[in-house]
């Protein structure tokens, strides 16, 4: 095992029994201080996240048992006629408000996008630089050519999206990477924000079908959709 | 696995405590975190008998418990919160110190993809093969969920520790 392979599993499993691991640890110093750092962290983390519920709460679970699955819950009863009022009077108001603006759901390709991007959250630790040459034999699949600078490219592919093929690039932000995908056969109506689940980012119709630009974490995504549809010409 | 009533009891007493700090760690209420519990194990019981052995029970369990808590929570995400209700959600018993609510408040900001893996890990302590099991994804997007999970979170730490600072000389 070399420091990379070390520091790499000191981030995805740092209390891991592996010879290999603990013996790189035993002949090099500068990962030894890493590891040291990563278990104090690990210890730090497992504490603060430790909560005692109520007292007897297993005592709860086996009385429970007995009356046939009834839970018991230590809540105050009124709260569930309160509750019940409340989703009565937000559900009457989020509807009003529905309807009023006309909102609708997202469409099924901002879903698309999301579910891809969790299916391939790998691919945001990648670090190959991908070279222009490269990029411009990628896009050469889809009939697109590369015209201008996209910045640093972490990862680029071609993938499946809704049945059909999609560029997915990530691409080094201001602050951590963010997923660029280049769908061309999969047309929008109008722009969409994605909000979920962390992720945050924009899914815009274009010439070509569609592009999504998602991070999790604040980006300038508008900035990049601009620069991506500068930095790519579609033979469309 | 054969249903007796020590066998449900052992299995309780076991296990309570760390799926109720899993449930919390996932819903931050103590109130639904318990009810997670209680529904997970009701469902162990009557499940148990298509266990055949103790090996992968815990994980079972937990599976239980995340199945349950997605059911909840997209029953809860149609209903008004009542604001007086989130006066009282603090569990009773956790690490006080200011570095423990820090990092709570820092998991909290993560994405839930990030979140649930890492918490399966740290209290848990599956390791990411396994975690990928029961989350259906492969081990490299567990690694990679773990990973950025820990980044994120030092981070997160080190703008906390950095604005502290500045609020210190200031």
């Amino acid at each position: 095992m070399n420091c990379l392979e070390c520091r790499r599993l000191l981030m995805t499993e740092p209390l891991d029994r592996d010879v290999d691991f603990r013996h790189h640890l035993d002949t090099c110093e500068v990962c030894a201080r890493e590891a040291e750092r990563a278990w104090e962290f690990e210890g730090k983390l497992r504490d603060s996240l430790i909560t005692a519920p109520q007292p007897g709460l297993e005592e709860r679970i086996l009385l429970a048992r007995l009356l046939k699955r009834q839970r018991i819950s230590s809540r105050i009863m009124h709260w569930s006629l309160a509750a019940g009022l409340a989703l009565s009077l937000g559900l009457s108001g989020w509807f009003g408000h529905g309807l009023m603006n006309g909102v609708s759901g997202p469409s099924a390709v901002s879903m698309a996008v999301m579910e891809h991007i969790q299916d391939e959250l790998d691919v945001l630790e990648k670090r190959y630089p991908i070279t222009s040459e490269g990029l411009g034999q990628l896009l050469s699949h889809f009939d697109a050519r590369l015209t201008g600078d996209l910045g640093r490219v972490n990862f680029a592919d071609r993938c499946n999206f809704m049945h059909t093929k999609a560029v997915h690039m990530v691409l080094q932000g201001e602050h951590g990477p963010v997923t660029v995908l280049m769908m061309p056969d999969s047309p929008l109506e109008r722009l969409e924000q994605i909000d979920r689940d962390g992720f945050s980012g924009i899914v815009l119709p274009t010439k070509y079908g569609s592009l999504a630009v998602v991070a999790d974490h604040p980006e300038p995504v508008h900035v990049l959709a601009h620069r991506v549809q500068r930095a790519v010409s579609w033979e469309i | 696995m054969e249903r007796t009533k020590q066998g449900f009891e052992v299995l309780v007493r076991s296990h309570a405590g760390e799926l109720y700090s899993f449930a919390y760690g996932m819903c931050r209420d103590n109130h639904l975190a318990e009810d997670l519990v209680q529904e997970t194990f009701l469902r162990a019981w009557k499940h148990l008998h298509t266990q055949r052995d103790h090996h992968g029970l815990r994980a079972w369990l937990y599976t239980i418990l995340r199945n349950e808590h997605a059911r909840q929570y997209r029953k809860r995400s149609n209903e008004t919160i009542d604001l007086d209700e989130l006066k009282v959600v603090a569990p009773k018993v956790f690490d006080a110190s200011t570095e423990a609510f820090v990092l709570r408040r820092a998991l909290q900001s993560l994405p839930d993809a990030y979140r649930e893996p890492l918490l399966l890990q740290v209290l848990g302590g599956f390791s990411c093969t396994e975690i990928a099991g029961m989350l259906d994804l492969t081990p490299d997007n567990v690694m990679a969920r773990v990973s950025r999970a820990r980044r994120k979170l030092r981070d997160l730490l080190r703008t906390e520790g950095e604005e502290n600072s500045i609020r210190e000389i200031s």
